[in-house]
């Protein structure tokens, strides 16, 4: 296996400048193709001849898939150039991977890692509009009958349905409903009889417009029993596992559509002069690409650090997942509307050199619902708050330094070792307090002192919670002891990768951790706050250098194209 | 609630307990938990059975997966399984 970063160097190779007007994988194709509902055939053939399906499948299968983090950063690459074609011809393989590598047989596991070796697509079969996020309620049946199974019914707006070699389908077992009424089926698109199954027209969207969202319609068609992923009645718990993997890493690579929207904004306003000076230098506009840097920083950050939970803390991912998810889909949607303001008219074109940014704008959208929705995340955290503020929050030990340092040894991924709920283990919030232990400096220390106020507070709040209180009819006040969560993870995640950069790096200075403290504060009193002033100029200086250098925007510092 | 079941805890005593408990977790029952019907039709939904596990661990003083309570989804058999599992799992550390 080649070196991550080898590869990720290889692939940015192959996929070009994306500013090159000629490139097959430029924004200027991208355009053209996103005109069109498609993605960019050039970036499309250039990732099959990388092979990129072979970053999903893990190592012990024969594909290149060791590390979350890494695998991240490299998708970086990709979804910073065209989000569709990240998602529709990569990282949508993903959802139905996981739960095959989670729950799936040795046979099974081969089959599906072979599938995408060869650059074939997997889809995931789950969702039904009827039914939303609420998976467990879906309608599609597989029932038992004469040692097979029988499945009918109906799946929409699922990613590549039509042009999938294998789908994962969620279907109901058992129609008394439960937590193990549902049960996952593998079953390769060879084997649809065209008589009893139809694929419905495509669904068209208003962003990821060059991602082929489709349904399927099956009537009474049989399958083998051995088409079960896992045991009958556990597809709701394989999909709880398996989806931490994904509901970290795909918002996480969706940061990079943002580090395309702030490089966009910042080279429209180094070009261009306004009210007789440099638009760039208009206090307004220098706060916004502040902010926005800032919360880049955080949200990779907060992604990079719960992606390496997943192997070094393996109990928690049942609680940073749908936290990552919450959190960054908030912050990033926000972010691009801040960035529209300053963008101005420019913001609402379709063509010319910034006709990208309404394209990313569009196409960042479905991070706050795809997948799975930012308030189903809360639901999901929210019934887990009393046993961590009983058990983790009062006394933690320091976490793994592993946690915050790129590359440094992490245990292996072990999908199939993922618990449904984190048991109140919770290894990563208490790190704010270990900031503390040293030599913090002075604009830093009210910053984490105040968040650890936030935490003993939360603690208090959520241990006198009741029962009643967590079901998903919770109210606002409670939902919001879900999202003050999320925040203090991002806080801790944040703290801990500035106290373990190297101490040439930006990323040891002070200067980005008030900057993405103060801005998860505003976050966590719903009402955003602007970078302090006095960090705003060491912001702004390291985002032009980095834009001069051609060095991503995230907290890899990556070398672009 | 006591915080830790005594260690002579019977299957009765600790079907009394679940009973309460649930009763809890679904506040407007006319009558007490049936042992025999599903947690499920009281409403006791996969959301709720995340905490309610953690509760029943805190008692019970064991390791319980929210998955136990899916897999037992009445009273009675999630006592016979608690008791059963006490005892495995106190063996393994004595």
């Amino acid at each position: 296996m080649s070196d991550v970063h080898a590869r990720m160097e290889a692939l940015e190779e192959r996929l070009g400048d994306p500013f090159d007007a000629a490139g097959g994988a430029g924004f200027a194709a991208v355009l053209t193709a996103d005109e069109r509902e498609e993605v960019p055939v050039g970036g499309a053939s250039a990732l099959d001849e990388f092979g990129i399906l072979s970053e999903f499948v893990p190592g012990a299968l024969g594909g290149r898939l060791e590390r979350v983090d890494h695998l991240i950063e490299l998708m970086r690459s990709v979804y910073r150039r065209d989000p569709s074609l990240g998602l529709g011809h990569c990282s949508s393989s993903l959802l139905g991977a996981v739960n095959v590598w989670t729950a799936g047989s040795p046979d099974q596991r081969r089959d599906t890692a072979e599938l995408l070796l060869a650059g074939h697509k997997v889809s995931c079969a789950f969702h039904e509009l009827a039914h939303g996020n609420d998976i467990g309620s879906v309608e599609f049946a597989a029932t038992p009958a004469e040692g097979r199974l029988v499945l009918s019914g109906r799946k929409e707006s699922i990613t590549n349905l039509d042009r999938a070699d294998a789908m994962v389908f969620l279907a109901r077992t058992d129609p008394d409903g439960g937590p193990r009424s549902c049960s996952q089926l593998l079953v390769p698109t060879a084997d649809l009889d065209p008589d009893r199954v139809r694929f419905l027209p495509r669904f068209r969207s208003v962003g990821m417009r060059g991602v082929r969202l489709g349904g399927i319609a099956v009537d009474s068609f049989p399958v083998a029993a051995d088409a079960l992923l896992g045991a009958p009645g556990t597809g709701l718990e394989t999909a709880n596992r398996a989806f931490q993997l994904t509901r970290i890493a795909m918002p996480a690579m969706s940061t990079a559509m943002l580090d395309t929207g702030l490089r966009v904004t910042l080279h429209h306003m180094r070009a261009r002069r306004l009210y007789g000076r440099d638009a760039a230098s208009i206090p307004m506009v220098r706060t916004t690409l502040a902010n926005t840097f800032a919360d880049l920083l955080l949200c990779e950050a907060f992604g990079a650090v719960a992606a390496r939970s997943l192997h070094a803390l393996p109990e928690s991912g049942s609680a940073y997942a749908p936290a990552v998810k919450y959190l960054l889909a908030g912050v990033t949607l926000d972010a691009f509307e801040q960035l529209s303001l300053v963008m101005g008219s420019e913001f609402y074109r379709r063509d010319g050199q910034h006709g990208v940014f309404q394209k990313m704008a569009r196409d960042i959208k479905p991070v706050g619902f795809g997948h799975i929705a930012r308030a189903a995340c809360l639901s999901a955290v929210l019934p887990q708050l009393p046993v961590l503020a009983r058990r983790s929050w009062r006394d933690a030990a320091p976490a793994p330094a592993a946690l915050f340092v790129p590359d440094a040894e992490l245990p292996p991924l072990d999908l199939p070792g993922l618990r449904v709920t984190a048991g109140g283990k919770d290894g990563l919030v208490m790190a704010l307090n270990a900031a503390l232990d040293d030599d913090v400096p002075a604009a830093l220390r009210p910053l984490i002192e105040r968040q650890i106020r936030g935490v003993r507070a939360l603690t208090e709040a959520c241990a006198g919670l009741k029962p009643r209180d967590l079901s998903i009819a919770a109210t606002v006040e409670v939902r919001d002891l879900a999202a003050r969560y999320t925040t203090a993870l991002a806080a801790a995640a944040c703290v801990g990768v500035w106290r373990h950069a190297p101490g040439d790096d930006f990323l040891a200075r002070p200067e980005w951790l008030v900057a993405a403290l103060t801005r998860l504060e505003g976050i966590t009193a719903g009402q955003p706050v602007d970078v302090p002033d006095d960090v705003e100029g060491a912001l702004v200086d390291e985002l032009l250098s980095r834009d001069d250098r051609t060095v991503s925007f995230g907290i890899s510092a990556r070398q672009y194209r | 609630m006591e915080n830790t079941a005594s260690d002579t805890l019977t299957l009765d005593e600790l079907e009394r307990w679940l009973v309460d408990r649930v009763g809890e977790y679904v506040p407007d029952l006319d009558a007490p938990v049936d042992p025999q019907q599903e947690l499920g039709e009281y409403g006791l939904d996969s959301v709720a059975v995340v905490a309610f596990a953690a509760d029943v661990e805190d008692w019970l003083g064991i390791q319980v997966e929210p998955t136990a309570v899916w897999d037992h989804p009445t009273v009675a058999r999630l006592a016979a399984y608690l008791l059963a599992e006490r005892e495995q799992q106190r063996a393994a550390t004595a």
